[in-house]
């Protein structure tokens, strides 16, 4: 088993607070190789997210996290994800709930 | 070879030579054109990035493509714009945006070398329409030789303008911003997409709500975590939506707080030109669960003949993008509380905060997009409402019932004569000390 570390600090700069974007959170995760990283059944992931953010996006945590929460399923990506600094736990419990349950109907009526 | 006539080869002539002369007269007017125009503006126009240059006017050629011309207001060489009284695209959106579009046609009429912008009978006007017209006077620094700008002779709108209006906007060193903290105008560059670092929206978001905090913090309050987080998501959103929904993905902003003793009054706006947003909910790449969630209320206004004149389907697609989970992203959420919901919620929260008993009017925010205009001052709020399902949902349907199969209230929510090609977001404030000492939901007294 080993221990891996995402460093979100590393991908800010110009003094921006805030993750945004489906463009930024794809190109993380590729950086970041998440694909191979669902593939090791035995790593775990810790994800740090800068204490002075003010905060991250749901398109950018869904381009990052979304095929890893459907790869993994729900258990399995709290199991091996675990999110340390600011707090996301309910952007965290929104994802999953979009990454897995998406394809329910939706009305304004 | 087929041979002219001797008229023919006459007027091919004259032709050639009035291609000549204009080839010509374009060439001696780029010449003089830096130094007249410094002259008129001072060191700050021409100061501007040389990339500005070359985008604006592309940007404003392809997003304006309709205006009719009635070119009564162009003399020879000279085109006035005269600015209507409410110079505001909150309190008066028609007159102003017909304003807007004398300027665009002035622009495009190779005849002109010069533009008056007449302020002169202005008595009441706003931030969003000093900067859009801000943008088109730019965009047009190709075309014209010369803008004159004829300030407001109302004192109090003079001094505005001074501070906050065009002067400002373009960073000319007349400009006399005392008393006045002002976030500059910015423009999105077209696919500003920065992988490993920050994007160019990431960073100026996080610059607008430092800007939003340092005004409370001018009366001594700050704003909560939550409310700071609101707010970002906010202006990513609106700045997404502006790089994906127009066709080179610009987008701008501006805000300025006016420090009284007893209030500051602050003003913020964000706009793009491009698609509106009933353009964009109907594109066939919106996610079908939104359009089809969409459609049952569409068609029972249909039938119900609910849309006219003044209530139109652009205004529904625009209501509709502010319901929750509304989005035109493909890869949107319906359900994620963040998106669409955040317009609303901020403008919730600015009630709330944005109150002084002393200002002259309540807090407000008008989103303008097409011939479409919402405007959102606390009359109307989000509420729970049960749906067809039996689940409580958060809507805004501007009606007394908040059911958005109903028409709104047309005081609210309603069609303009004219035609804003893009969408602009308007905001307007108080921060008020008294006010805020009585409340803490959404702000913090500093220590």
């Amino acid at each position: 088993m080993s221990q891996r570390l995402l460093d979100l600090a590393n991908y800010q700069s110009g003094g921006a607070k805030i993750f945004a974007g489906r463009d930024r959170g794809a190109f993380v995760r590729s950086a970041a190789a998440l694909a191979e990283f669902e593939k090791s059944a035995d790593d775990v992931l810790e994800v740090r997210v800068p204490d002075e953010t003010y905060a991250v996006t749901s398109s950018f945590f869904l381009a990052l996290f979304g095929a890893t929460i459907r790869a993994l399923g729900e258990a399995e990506f709290r199991r091996r994800v675990h999110f340390t600094g600011r707090p996301v736990e309910r952007l965290v419990d929104q994802s999953i709930w979009e990454a897995l349950e998406a394809q329910k109907p939706f009305s304004l009526a | 070879m087929k041979r002219l006539s001797a008229n023919e080869k006459w007027r091919q002539l004259r032709l050639r030579e009035r291609r000549e002369k204009r080839r010509l007269r374009q060439r001696a007017s780029q010449s003089s054109r830096l130094a007249e125009r410094s002259q008129l503006w001072g060191r700050g126009f021409d100061d501007a990035p040389e990339e500005e240059e070359e985008r604006d006017p592309a940007v404003l050629t392809y997003s304006w493509p309709d205006v009719p011309d009635r070119g009564w207001y162009i003399r020879e060489e000279t085109a006035t714009i005269k600015c209507p009284k409410t110079f505001s695209l909150i309190e008066n959106p028609d007159e102003t945006i017909e304003a807007f579009d004398r300027m665009v046609v002035a622009r495009r009429d190779p005849r002109v070398r010069e533009i008056i912008i007449d302020q002169r009978g202005v008595v009441d006007t706003d931030l969003c329409a000093s900067a859009v017209l801000g943008v088109l006077v730019q965009g047009g620094k190709g075309q014209v030789d010369r803008y004159q700008h004829l300030l407001p002779t109302d004192p109090a709108a003079r001094e505005l303008a001074r501070a906050a209006g065009l002067p400002r906007i373009l960073r000319v060193p007349f400009a006399d911003s005392r008393g006045v903290l002002f976030y500059d105008l910015v423009a999105g560059p077209p696919n500003a997409q920065r992988a490993k670092g920050s994007s160019l929206k990431e960073i100026e978001a996080t610059n607008i709500v430092d800007y939003i905090d340092r005004c409370f913090g001018k009366y001594d309050f700050k704003l909560l975590p939550e409310t700071r987080r609101h707010l970002s998501i906010l202006i990513t959103e609106v700045l997404s939506n502006s790089e994906d929904h127009t066709d080179l993905g610009a987008w701008w902003m501006a805000a300025y707080l006016r420090q009284g003793a007893a209030f500051g009054d602050c003003h913020l706006t964000l706009f793009n030109l491009g698609r509106t947003i009933s353009e964009s909910l109907r594109a066939p790449n919106v996610s079908e669960r939104v359009r089809g969630g969409c459609e049952p209320v569409r068609q029972a206004l249909l039938s119900r003949k609910a849309f006219k004149r003044g209530y139109t389907e652009e205004c529904f697609w625009n209501l509709a993008a502010l319901q929750p989970g509304v989005t035109s992203k493909p890869e949107g959420a319906t359900v994620d509380e963040d998106r669409g919901t955040g317009f609303v919620r901020i403008i919730e929260a600015f009630q709330e905060i944005g109150v002084s008993p002393r200002a002259p009017s309540a807090p407000v925010m008008a989103v303008i997009s097409g011939s479409s205009y919402i405007r959102l001052d606390g009359t109307y709020r989000l509420q729970d409402y049960r749906n067809e399902d039996g689940n409580s949902v958060q809507r805004i349907a501007f009606n007394a019932d908040n059911d958005l199969k109903e028409p709104p209230d047309r005081r609210f929510v309603h069609t303009i004569r004219k035609h804003f090609p893009g969408t602009i977001l308007s905001c307007r404030f108080y921060i008020d000390r008294q006010h805020l000492l009585e409340q803490s939901r959404h702000v913090t007294a500093l220590t």
